[in-house]
């Protein structure tokens, strides 16, 4: 699954894979339509929904975070 | 905060007040009543004979040069334009701070006009408070002139005001003015070269009395009791001018207040023949103010009135006043030279343009 | 109140000093008694709009509090997964009316405040009507900035992604808090919360960098933007055909700095009043005008506001239900261009209602589309860049970072005519006079200083600019300037501080002959 997330991440945002920070988003690392195409590749590749209320800066902070968002929405 | 922080803190702001000074004198703005001020700092304590205080009809009718050099007479103006009558008391205090002069001459003719119109322009109070040096007397004068409703900060500091002048900053004339002690080489007087003839004012001489505004009346006798506390001796005059009927009258009526407290009243519109002044030659601006020929004759009618009433000790040669030789000097030649194109304008009847406000 | 207002001076110091006598627990008292008295000042009455809105926000967290919690206590009594779906639908259904109501009831508030003068003259032509009470109508302090940072939260709230506030006192403070009430930056409540509770004690360093960043605020406003707002206002005011493009051209740029020194210049301002109180806000500007595009441009430009956008109307919409089956269809349809559709949409929602919140003018709306159309633009080309770059020979570089800012110049170039001509028929006759009448002499000719500035200003303005340039730089890289001043011998370090407060004091354009220019973004 982490794998697939990546894979996801890096075909959008190159410099996403490299970034070590927690706040990618406000760094301006990944901007919001990039955001968004993840978002929706994402909620394809695992059947799942990322309702808006996720999609903030903390879940984004750094591909671990992603990991770790998808991670929770698979258990629910 | 640490003790040292507090200090520094203290310093810091101590440090920049006292900057602010020498900053906001030379950005005042420039001009000969600036340096008519400035000049009267600069003269040396306890050296002038007379002050006078008053409005414009100072400083262009007499020649403190002229004064001195034929009669050794130190008089230096504290005049600025339309100065309101309120503010004479405090010119006095701010002239005794430094000089002790045997006689106070005080100009008479904004006592006609309404406070409350001369209130409402604020260069008229700021001619006065924005040329005095930062002290307590010029808080005073700020109370005393500016009302409550007003923006007195800008008065307090004037450099929230003047500011603007930044450009100040480019000339070295007004660096010179970084204390406002800067050596006036006219001792005030102002040259005028303009001609613009009037016509004898009929009301000239004419007896009757008008009451005078309620609250000029009310500063006039706080005037006359200050100096009377303070034991000044005081002339109060008129300046000969274009007058109208009701200002002869008040100027009759003023001048029964003035002798009642035991002071000399002189209307100098009472004596056009003995001044020998010519309405149609000897103004700058059509009756208002004289031009340096009329100057010339109202400083020689004002010397001769002051020879026969007062004492005063000639202190001519007394090296302390070499400043005043050179003024002298600077009057004689200046007074031929614009002689001559008086003479020119009134030959050709070129005459003033007075700009619109 | 205006923060640069001597009231406002003695307010911040009574307040200041307020804050660190009383005890620790007591301290956000003080700031929102020092808020409301900043509010009210000035103002005749109760600031009704500002009740409302608080009062509404906080009845509204109750309710929001409550029903997630009655909802957690319903699902303890469910057996399967199924039934736990169903009764959180109908709690959310339920949480979303009064979600709905309360965005009705607020923005009708916000709309009817800020646009409730523009009907007056439709309703007296077409009906007659002498709206006297609409006349009357003035536009809350702040109501722009407050509304939004309201209904960011209640959006949050909902969304549990912030803590609901119980206490209607803290939400009245975070709403009115006086750094912050004029022109943002916009807060959120999380952030703010948190603060206000801690104790905070008095740091002298502290205060220092807070009124250090105060004056470098005001010095930016009085000193740059209000000074190039005198030949701004004076070129707009000619008239059209008697202006070269050239003299456009200047003061389309100044415009564009005085844009920026003016609101940049209160948020320094605002934030230093905060600082000194320990209270951190967020950042809303990082030197925009290094951007190499105008996505990059926007998010280092008004920062917050673009947030707020991002957070509560992109991200909203795109994952709706709405944009999600949108999206869908069209991935079916158009594939890899597909995809970019919902993106789109939001974009052009989110600059549509960018340019209404900033604006009341057509100039505003049309602000508002060309950027939509513009980011819209970028996002489907971006694709491309690489190609086309490699076509032209284009390195990458310092060279073609530099080409990369001034294309994002010229793109806010643009967009600057478009608001700051007085109407439509001006910005058409200026970008006329760019092609027709451009005449590049007029710029070294007695012509550039006939509006208003004259060559010592120029100078001056020169000068403000290359000290603002040579601060942006140190920021740029990464260098605390304040800090770094700090470090300096003392001698070094007053010398600056004297330079900068007399320059401000001296050639700032206020009391005296001008007029302080209000703060442009108070009107928006």
């Amino acid at each position: 699954m982490e794998e697939r997330v990546l894979e996801i991440l890096e075909e959008h945002c190159e410099e996403a894979i490299d970034y070590d920070g927690d706040s990618m988003m406000e760094d301006g690392v990944i901007d919001s339509f990039t955001v968004i195409n993840v978002v929706s590749d994402l909620e394809d590749e695992f059947d799942i929904e990322i309702d808006a209320k996720y999609v903030i800066a903390e879940n984004f902070r750094n591909k671990e975070a992603i990991i770790d968002l998808v991670k929770r929405l698979l258990e629910e | 905060m640490t003790r040292k922080q507090a200090l520094q803190s203290i310093i810091f702001i101590g440090m920049f007040l006292l900057a602010l000074v020498p900053v906001s004198y030379i950005v005042r703005t420039n001009g000969d009543v600036k340096d008519r001020f400035s000049g009267f700092y600069a003269e040396a304590d306890n050296t002038l004979d007379i002050v006078m205080i008053g409005s414009s009809p100072v400083f262009p009718y007499y020649s403190a040069p002229m004064l001195w050099g034929e009669s050794g007479i130190a008089a230096y103006p504290l005049s600025s334009n339309v100065q309101r009558p309120a503010a004479m008391k405090y010119l006095v205090k701010e002239a005794e701070k430094t000089q002790s002069p045997s006689l106070y001459i005080f100009e008479m003719r904004m006592f006609t006009m309404e406070d409350k119109g001369l209130s409402e322009n604020m260069a008229y109070t700021r001619g006065v408070t924005d040329n005095l040096r930062y002290s307590k007397n010029r808080v005073e004068t700020i109370r005393a002139l500016v009302p409550e409703t007003e923006d007195r900060l800008s008065y307090y500091i004037d450099l929230f005001k003047y500011h603007t002048n930044w450009k100040m900053f480019a000339f070295a004339s007004e660096w010179e003015n970084w204390r406002y002690h800067k050596e006036n080489e006219w001792k005030g007087f102002q040259v005028k070269d303009e001609v613009g003839p009037t016509a004898r004012p009929e009301a000239g001489g004419m007896e009757g009395e008008l009451a005078i505004p309620a609250e000029q009346e009310a500063y006039l006798k706080d005037l006359l009791q200050y100096l009377q506390e303070n034991e000044l001796q005081a002339l109060f005059i008129v300046s000969p001018y274009g007058v109208s009927i009701e200002d002869q009258q008040m100027f009759n009526y003023m001048g029964q207040i003035v002798e009642d407290a035991g002071y000399r009243f002189l209307n100098m519109n009472n004596y056009y023949d003995e001044i020998g002044i010519v309405f149609e030659e000897d103004f700058a601006d059509y009756a208002s103010h004289t031009n340096i020929v009329g100057a010339e004759k109202c400083t020689a009618f004002l010397e001769r009135y002051l020879l026969e009433n007062y004492q005063f000790t000639d202190k001519r040669g007394n090296p302390l006043y070499s400043s005043w030789d050179d003024a002298y000097a600077l009057w004689l030649s200046e007074r031929e030279e614009a002689g001559e194109v008086i003479a020119q304008r009134i030959a050709n009847e070129d005459y003033a343009v007075i700009e619109e406000q | 109140m205006q923060l640069l207002s001597y009231s406002f001076v003695i307010l911040w110091v009574i307040a200041f000093a307020l804050y660190y006598l009383v005890p620790k627990k007591m301290q956000w008292y003080v700031l929102l008694a020092a808020s409301l008295l900043f509010y009210v000042a000035g103002l005749q009455g109760v600031p009704v709009a500002l009740l409302l809105t608080a009062l509404s926000t906080y009845a509204c967290g109750i309710y929001l509090r409550k029903s997630l919690g009655a909802q957690k206590e319903a699902l303890l009594e469910c057996v399967d997964k199924e039934q736990k779906k169903l009764v959180k639908m109908s709690y959310a259904k339920k949480r979303k009316r009064m979600q709905i109501l309360y965005f009705a009831f607020n923005l009708g508030l916000l709309v009817f405040y800020k646009y409730a003068v523009l009907t007056i003259p439709f309703l007296q032509e077409h009906l007659g009507i002498q709206p006297a009470f609409l006349a009357n109508v003035v536009m809350p302090l702040g109501v722009s900035f407050y509304t939004l940072t309201a209904m960011g939260y209640v959006i949050d709230a909902g969304r549990e992604n912030c803590e609901i506030e119980t206490d209607f006192l803290k939400v009245l403070l975070t709403l009115s808090y006086f750094p912050a009430i004029t022109q943002g930056p916009f807060n959120r409540f999380a952030h703010m919360k948190e603060q206000f509770e801690e104790s905070h004690a008095f740091d002298y360093e502290r205060m220092l960098r807070g009124i250090q960043r105060f004056v470098w605020g005001a010095f930016k406003k009085l000193v740059i933007a209000d000074r190039m707002a005198i030949f701004v206002n004076q070129v707009f005011q000619s008239e059209v055909s008697g202006v070269a493009g050239s003299i456009y051209a200047c003061a389309i740029v100044f415009y564009m700095l005085q844009l920026y020194a003016d609101f940049s210049g209160y948020i320094d301002m605002a934030m230093g009043v905060s600082e000194t109180f320990g209270i951190a806000m967020p950042e809303n500007f990082k030197r925009p005008y290094f951007a190499k595009s105008v996505a990059e441009f926007w998010r280092r430009w008004h920062i917050t506001l673009g947030l707020w956008f991002k957070d509560y109307i992109m991200f909203s919409f795109v994952m709706s239900g709405a944009g999600r089956r949108i999206g869908k269809a069209c991935k079916k349809k158009w594939d890899t261009m597909g995809k970019h559709i919902v993106p789109i949409m939001g974009t052009m929602l989110v600059w549509i209602f960018t340019g209404m919140w900033h604006g009341r003018t057509v100039g505003y709306m049309l602000w508002g589309l060309y950027y939509g159309v513009i980011m819209s633009l970028s996002l489907v080309l971006e694709a491309k860049y690489p190609v086309w770059k490699e076509k032209l020979h284009m390195k990458e570089g310092k060279g073609y970072a530099f080409f990369c800012m001034a294309r994002t110049w010229l793109i806010v170039f643009v967009a600057d005519v478009l608001i700051r001509s007085e109407d439509l028929v001006q910005a058409a006759g200026i970008f006329r006079a760019f092609v027709t009448h451009l005449d590049l002499g007029a710029l070294l000719s007695k012509t550039l200083t006939s509006y208003g500035l004259s060559k010592y200003e120029f100078a001056l303005l020169f000068l403000s600019l290359l000290v603002w340039l040579a601060v942006s730089l140190l920021e740029e890289h990464g260098r605390d300037v304040r800090a770094y001043l700090a470090a300096r011998p003392a001698v070094v370090r007053w010398f600056c501080y004297y330079g900068v407060v007399l320059l401000l004091l001296i050639t700032g354009i206020y009391g005296g002959n001008y007029d302080t220019a209000v703060f442009l973004y108070q009107s928006f």
